[in-house]
């Protein structure tokens, strides 16, 4: 029996893939140049034994200057385990400076993380840092170093350092 | 209680793992088990991923050609492999994902797009995927999008259910032996499900790559195919849905509501070993697929 004879073209099949196909060309446009990025700088660091790790996330505009009024969140995920080992994303709230956010996420457990910064308004933009954090059972906080070479390789969404 | 936001990327997490548990699922209708389907859910990534970023091409052609790329490489694996015992096979597969996951971690291709180097570099990783943000596509259209995808391959499943094709796949699952003495072409037939299987992960890859933007080799360790197989034996292999329903007890019930909190891993791997053992065809089994489904649909 060959296999072709046992396909019998339903005549839904066309239909759907034809919609599907639409659906998803009327998501979006290709890129067509790179737009000018937020400059983002993000450091972190590391608190007990969850660990819990309270971050400063400092946003630029293209031209330098801080950006106030920002509504970002900050997520985090397992690059070993996507999609199943992830922690709910929090909002940032200002930190007092100007340009400057303050955010806590409870991990749940060491190890490497990838920090996902989602910036929606007043521009959208998403930024990735790749991170190795560690327990810390000392009373002053622990660094959490990038994981990745340059910052992250996550120089998604075009993170800076100063 | 969950926000609008995380319901939506839980959500998208679902859809998106579903199309690689399915892929794990239809290789186990064809009575074998893959450990490596994570090693084309990652071809799928780099590959649409590439065509948006490097050739800035569209979402669509983008995912078709990681099907592509995932169906040939799937396809070139399993024609060696599946003279082997099924054993071999899984072991094969795993060894042919390690070494992509391996190769990948040296693989650098990155051009230079105004002013910045894009694309994979190796153990750093591909970032700026940024096709959905330039598109302004919001998370809640990206999950519009991913649902509408799933709805199409759970419907085309469907149907290939009732045609002589699903059926012959189904006897090559159950008695391979027993299929060639009817005249199936037992390799054949699994050649083509484990393709299809290699395409449905990769399109899963590609949605990823996009949600998350930016990849790296670590995601495709074989943790991420163990669990496509085991959201498979769990969920059952009776109906397209039975994955369906592994994926949404782990991360809908388990990841979503934390209700195990650090002992998930625990919990999951635990109900594996349960199902193996009492239902080793999972929730929705042929049996009760039988049982509970009108006969015409059968």
């Amino acid at each position: 029996m060959k296999i072709p004879s046992m396909l019998r073209t339903h005549p839904l099949v066309p239909v759907l893939g034809t919609l599907l196909v639409v659906a998803v060309l009327m998501q979006g446009q290709p890129a067509q140049g790179q737009p000018a990025r937020v400059r983002v700088d993000l450091r972190c660091e590391a608190r007990g034994l969850g660990p819990r790790i309270d971050c400063l996330v400092r946003l630029q505009r293209p031209d330098g200057t801080p950006m106030e009024g920002a509504a970002l969140t900050l997520g985090a995920s397992m690059p070993a385990m996507p999609l199943a080992h992830s922690v709910p994303r929090v909002a940032a709230r200002a930190s007092g400076k100007t340009g400057e956010y303050a955010v806590s996420l409870e991990l749940e457990m060491s190890g490497v993380w990838a920090l996902e910064i989602d910036l929606s308004a007043p521009v959208r933009e998403r930024i990735v840092r790749v991170v190795r954090a560690q327990e810390c059972e000392k009373t002053d906080p622990c660094p959490v170093p990038d994981a990745r070479r340059g910052g992250s390789g996550a120089q998604a969404g075009g993170s800076h350092k100063d | 209680m969950m926000t609008a936001d995380q319901a939506i990327g839980f959500g998208t997490d679902i859809s998106i793992m579903s199309l690689l548990a399915l892929s794990a699922y239809l290789v186990l209708l064809v009575g074998r088990i893959s450990f490596g389907q994570q090693a084309f859910f990652g071809l799928g990534a780099y590959a649409s991923a590439l065509a948006t970023v490097v050739a800035q091409w569209h979402l669509a052609p983008a995912l078709l050609l990681g099907m592509g790329v995932g169906a040939l490489a799937s396809a070139l694996v399993a024609l060696p492999t599946l003279r082997l015992s099924g054993l071999h096979y899984a072991v094969a597969t795993l060894a042919f994902a390690e070494m992509l996951r391996i190769a990948l971690l040296s693989w650098q291709f990155t051009v230079e797009r105004d002013g910045e180097m894009i694309g994979p570099d190796g153990s750093e990783g591909f970032g700026n995927i940024r096709f959905l943000l330039h598109g302004d596509v919001s998370p809640g259209g990206f999950l519009m999008v991913c649902l509408l995808i799933l709805a199409g391959v759970l419907l085309l499943l469907g149907l290939l259910r009732q045609t002589r094709l699903g059926l012959a796949l189904r006897m090559v699952g159950h008695d391979e032996q027993l299929s060639a003495t009817q005249g199936l072409s037992v390799l054949r037939l699994q050649v083509l499900a484990t393709a299809m299987a290699g395409a449905l992960a990769a399109l899963g890859g590609g949605l990823y790559a996009h949600r998350a933007t930016y990849i790296e080799p670590a995601l495709f360790e074989p943790m991420l195919g163990v669990h496509a197989v085991g959201y498979a034996l769990i969920g059952g292999l009776g109906v397209a849905l039975g994955p369906l329903l592994g994926v949404l007890f782990d991360i809908g019930l388990l990841e979503a509501t934390r209700v195990f909190a650090g002992w998930r891993m625990v919990v999951f791997g635990g109900l594996i070993a349960l199902f193996l053992r009492w239902r080793p065809r999972g929730l929705l089994d042929e049996t009760l697929v039988h049982r509970l489904m009108p006969a015409r649909l059968r």
